[in-house]
């Protein structure tokens, strides 16, 4: 402080009729008011420096890194834990339409198209093969054996027995899955594709286990087979029409809140409107669901009320996620906050942990209450409070790290050490100052 | 030994006094001992002039506002 500005404080002081003097036990009792220079004042300096410089270096070395590792396990647990938004199960599928229904077609080996006939009166009983089960699934060409395979990539052998329990062991007018089949043909596409290199199999080679007559299994395997080989034909004149109509959207599953989308008919649709939110929209209004609202044609005349719909529906998300995405985040520092007091203190830090688990989570509850919403889903901050008011309240974390943030907040260019440095004056301003006190002059000879 | 009697202004000037050297040497001190990169560097004429300034302005702006001034 310059001469003038003391003048200025000592003149006002006067005019007050007050004086500073030492506080109870104050540092400044034990040195001579007139010498600034003597060996209690540097021993005094030098004690203060080497208790600021401990606390520095645990801040730096211990405190910052351990703060840093805690909000990574904070935001690693988040980013784990179950999406709070409910526009997340909103899904735009592209329906995968095998290489194999093409290729059976231009090698000419399915059947004319027509409609689907009921299975016929007889049945036939075929065991699922308990070993060897992927040997039924090759087709016997390689050139659409290759087709077969890409579809197989998917199947694991417990998936193919799933199939064949399904549709293979009981051929015939009492197994309630087969007509169904018809009906569900783009869901199902990767399916009739292998019960047709299945079929064509078992009706050329009756399995072992069989029970049925030959006459009646060979006509059976041969009914079905034919039946699956129509279901192709089907789905590719479906295909092709569907194109033809710019058919976006084959259907939209209310279940799984899922729009499946022909890949070909999508790209157009892209391109042109170039908003996914409006096939988002058409899931979220139940009113979308006749299918000539999925034609290219219908979707953009009703383009704007499905892109509102689904406005609507992200902000009602955001407002009711957010209470949620808050209640998330308090729940997980807690149940990480026990991880961490259990596992994670090192070694060295442990001597600073004064309290007890119980205590520091009852802490927790008090103290999460009173932060505001936007600040409880700052990773960062939450740390640097856990670590300085709860877990190490009794070293001096909380008063550098708040200081260096604030500082680091003012602005942009100021580098760690600048902080440091700033937070270290403010430190030792608050203690030196708190060793003095203001009292009237009728009161200074009491001190 | 004579005890040296101080009127109520020599004593507020004196003890102004105390409170700037303390803190300006006890920062001094701090700053020789702490390790490289934990502080600032003032190594420097013009980062020392910088700092000089910029500790006195927080010393006087923390006292005035302590002795609300």
């Amino acid at each position: 402080m310059n001469n003038n500005t003391i003048e200025l404080i000592v003149q006002t002081l006067e005019d007050r009729k007050q004086t500073i003097v030492p506080t109870n036990n104050s540092i400044f009792r034990s040195m001579d008011l007139a010498d600034q220079n003597d060996k209690c004042v540097n021993e005094l300096c030098g004690k203060l420096a080497n208790i600021i410089n401990a606390e520095l270096i645990l801040v730096k070395n211990k405190l910052i890194p351990f703060m840093q590792e805690i909000a990574n396990q904070f935001q690693t647990a988040i980013d784990e834990a179950p999406s709070v938004s409910e526009l997340t199960k909103y899904q735009i599928k592209t329906l995968s339409i095998p290489g194999l229904l093409d290729e059976l077609s231009a090698q000419g080996l399915l059947a004319p198209k027509r409609a689907p006939l009921p299975i016929g009166r007889n049945g036939v009983l075929i065991p699922t093969p308990t070993e060897g089960i992927r040997d039924y699934f090759k087709y016997e060409k390689a050139s659409i054996d290759l087709y077969v395979k890409q579809i197989l990539k998917n199947y694991t052998d417990e998936d193919l027995t799933n199939i064949w329990d399904k549709y293979l062991s009981n051929i015939g007018p009492t197994n309630n899955n087969i007509p169904g089949i018809a009906t569900r043909l783009s869901e199902l596409y990767d399916v009739i594709c292998l019960l047709y290199v299945a079929l064509d199999n078992l009706r050329k080679v009756k399995p072992e286990g069989v029970s049925a007559p030959d006459d009646i299994y060979f006509q059976v395997t041969n009914v079905f087979f034919n039946e699956i080989s129509n279901y192709i034909s089907i789905a590719l004149d479906n295909v092709s029409k569907f194109r033809s109509l710019d058919r976006v959207i084959d259907r939209i599953d209310d279940r799984t809140f899922t729009a499946y989308v022909d890949p070909v008919v999508y790209d157009k649709f892209i391109k042109e409107l170039q908003k996914p939110d409006i096939i988002l929209g058409m899931i979220a209004t139940p009113t979308a669901r006749e299918t000539a609202k999925y034609l290219l044609g219908s979707i953009k005349k009703d383009a704007e009320e499905y892109l509102d719909t689904w406005s609507s529906k992200v902000k009602q998300d955001q407002q009711s996620s957010l209470g949620r995405a808050i209640e998330k985040y308090k729940l997980i520092y807690k149940l990480k906050l026990e991880t961490i007091y259990n596992q994670y203190i090192p070694f060295d830090l442990k001597e600073h942990i004064t309290q007890d688990l119980p205590t520091i989570l009852n802490q927790y509850d008090e103290l999460i209450k009173t932060i505001p919403f936007n600040e409880i889903l700052d990773v960062n901050y939450i740390a640097r409070l856990i670590v300085a008011k709860l877990l190490f309240p009794d070293t001096n974390f909380d008063f550098f790290s708040s200081c260096m943030l604030s500082y680091s907040k003012l602005n942009d260019n100021i580098t760690p050490s600048d902080a440091a440095t700033f937070a270290s004056i403010d430190f030792i301003l608050k203690f030196i100052l708190s060793q003095v006190e203001l009292v009237g002059n009728d009161q200074v000879a009491n001190f | 030994m004579d005890t040296i009697i101080y009127n109520n202004n020599e004593v507020n000037r004196l003890r102004l006094k105390q409170i700037d050297v303390v803190a300006k040497r006890t920062m001094g001190m701090l700053l020789e001992q702490a390790d490289e990169g934990v502080l600032k560097s003032i190594s420097n004429k013009q980062s020392f002039e910088e700092y000089t300034s910029y500790l006195d302005k927080v010393i006087t702006t923390a006292v005035r506002t302590k002795l609300n001034v």
